[in-house]
């Protein structure tokens, strides 16, 4: 059982992920965009954070992963961001050739797959915070 | 005002009429108010068209000034040339001795913009190359229209992508949770996930009918009727649709129509204004609010003001309120669904009528829309 910390615009992905991870009993705090989830992931300390790539702007998911990154107590939060392709800022994710410069540890699409999802959870959740992505290039934009 | 310096190539084997052209052509400077620019040309020369070969593949130029008769060939070989070998923008004056119509309906064929007549004079250059100067700016700002065409098409698409999709993988991941069992064997415990489900295939659902009525609008080849109509008889219908969720927030809606009140409009456009205007109204107003609608004719003009008690607008948020699938996110509308495409709708319809449409708003006491159309 953890603490998950989950961040998107939209209530039908925060709803689905919470119901996913609930059954397996893992506590939710949900946030509807990265100022928010700041804010809850330093009162809830998290031990994952899943976000959405796109929130209230094209690019409040890349801001909210630095800001982790950047906050002593948050910086070692396996995250997990979630994408959609085709999305507006034209962007595709790619594990192997973006994690490098977005401080985040696993992309994954949507829609929400239960067991996809329930199975990176696990994995997420038992990485060696050695292994934690938290250097990406700073103001890639 | 931009200056800008045009490569043109002179091409003639009288070597007094391309230091006549040169002389006439190199100090001289063209204003284009309208596009902004004062134009000069960079001139070169060429005596045959061996030369002009080479010259083509060392410079782009913008302009040409070819005579028909040359020593190795004819200025509607050097045309094809172009055509085949050249790929930037370009337009070609011909200068010859004879103006006969066979050889000028060809040298036009082969792309050929236009024709001097020897003799000429400097009067005689210098208006070619202005006319040929203009057209070529002209291009130049279709070009740029055409690729802002298919940009603003390729934003709209992606956007209505996004638009579409995200209502998808939220009823797919709904699903998946039913497949998966993952509230248990009862379909009671999936009452939330159905419920929602059926909540976004609406929204959907919205957002295609108000894609349709915007591309309605927008083709102007669909039958635009125009009739006499009856706009109490509008609002009674546009109430049924949305008394329900008025009742349930407790709104009172109010109207003020003489019910006498005839305009000649296309029914649909008029039902689309009335209908997106109220159900904005009702949409973002507060618990218990009111809305006000009145309509009133003052000469050829129809004047709709409508006014809410609801959650207003923020100054810098008014200029994207007609922009398509701009939706003003805070946490008050949140909750509130929509397509994005409702005040452009009305937009454009106001734009149809040659109207104006206006709005006063003040964040957490409501919102006034002063609309006016042109009835004739």
């Amino acid at each position: 059982m953890a603490k998950i910390l989950c961040i998107d615009d939209e209530l039908d992905v925060l709803e689905s992920c919470s119901t996913i991870l609930k059954s397996k009993g893992h506590i939710i705090k949900c946030a509807g965009n990265g100022t928010d989830g700041y804010k809850e992931a330093l009162n809830f300390k998290p031990d994952l954070i899943i976000l959405d790539v796109m929130m209230d702007s094209h690019t409040d998911g890349f801001h909210a992963a630095y800001q982790f990154r950047n906050n002593e107590k948050l910086k070692n939060i396996p995250i997990l961001m979630l994408t959609s392709i085709n999305q507006i800022s034209k962007l595709k994710f790619n594990k192997e050739k973006d994690g490098q410069f977005l401080p985040v540890d696993e992309f994954m699409e949507k829609p929400i797959v239960p067991q996809k999802l329930l199975a990176e959870v696990d994995r997420l959740l038992g990485l060696k915070e050695e292994n934690i992505n938290r250097e990406g290039v700073k103001n890639v934009y | 005002m931009r200056e800008r310096v045009f490569n043109l190539l002179v091409i003639d084997d009288e070597n007094g009429i391309r230091a006549g052209i040169t002389r006439v052509l190199e100090n001289h400077r063209i204003k284009f108010i309208d596009f902004d620019t004062i134009l000069s040309f960079k001139i070169y020369s060429a005596a045959s068209l061996g030369d002009s070969e080479k010259i083509i593949l060392q410079e782009n130029f913008s302009f040409y000034i070819i005579d028909y008769l040359l020593p190795d060939g004819n200025g509607i070989q050097f045309l094809n040339l172009l055509n085949e070998r050249v790929n930037n923008t370009y337009l070609a004056i011909m200068i010859s001795a004879h103006g006969e119509l066979p050889l000028v309906v060809n040298a036009a064929k082969c792309g050929a913009f236009d024709f001097i007549v020897k003799p000429f004079g400097p009067n005689e250059i210098r208006s070619a190359v202005y006319k040929a100067a203009e057209y070529f700016l002209l291009l130049e700002r279709n070009k740029e229209f055409e690729a802002d065409k298919k940009r603003i098409r390729y934003e709209f698409i992606s956007i209505l992508a996004h638009e579409l999709k995200s209502p998808i993988n939220a009823i797919e991941s709904y699903l998946n949770i039913m497949e998966g069992h993952l509230q248990g064997e009862l379909i009671n415990n999936y009452q939330r996930p159905i419920v929602r489900s059926k909540t976004r295939i609406q929204e959907m659902r919205k957002l295609i009918n108000d894609l349709l009525d915007l591309t309605k609008i927008e083709s102007n080849c669909r039958e635009r009727n125009i009739e006499e109509i009856n706009l109490c008889e509008v609002m009674h219908n546009c109430l049924e649709s949305y008394q329900p969720l008025a009742k349930q927030k407790n709104i009172r809606i109010n109207y003020q129509i003489d019910e006498k009140l005839l305009i000649n409009a296309n029914r649909s456009e008029i039902e689309m204004l009335v209908n997106n205007l109220i159900s904005n109204a009702v949409k973002y107003n507060k618990d218990n609010g009111t809305v006000d609608f009145t309509a009133s004719i003052q000469g050829k003009k129809l004047n709709i003001i409508i006014v809410d008690s609801g959650i207003g607008i923020a100054k810098d948020e008014k200029n994207k309120l007609f922009l398509e699938f701009s939706r003003i996110k805070n946490e008050n509308t949140k909750n509130i669904s929509g397509s994005g495409l409702g005040l452009s709708i009305v937009k454009k319809i106001v734009d149809q009528y040659h109207g104006s449409i206006e709005v006063e708003s003040e964040v957490d006491r409501g919102t006034k829309f002063f609309i006016s159309l042109t009835i004739v």
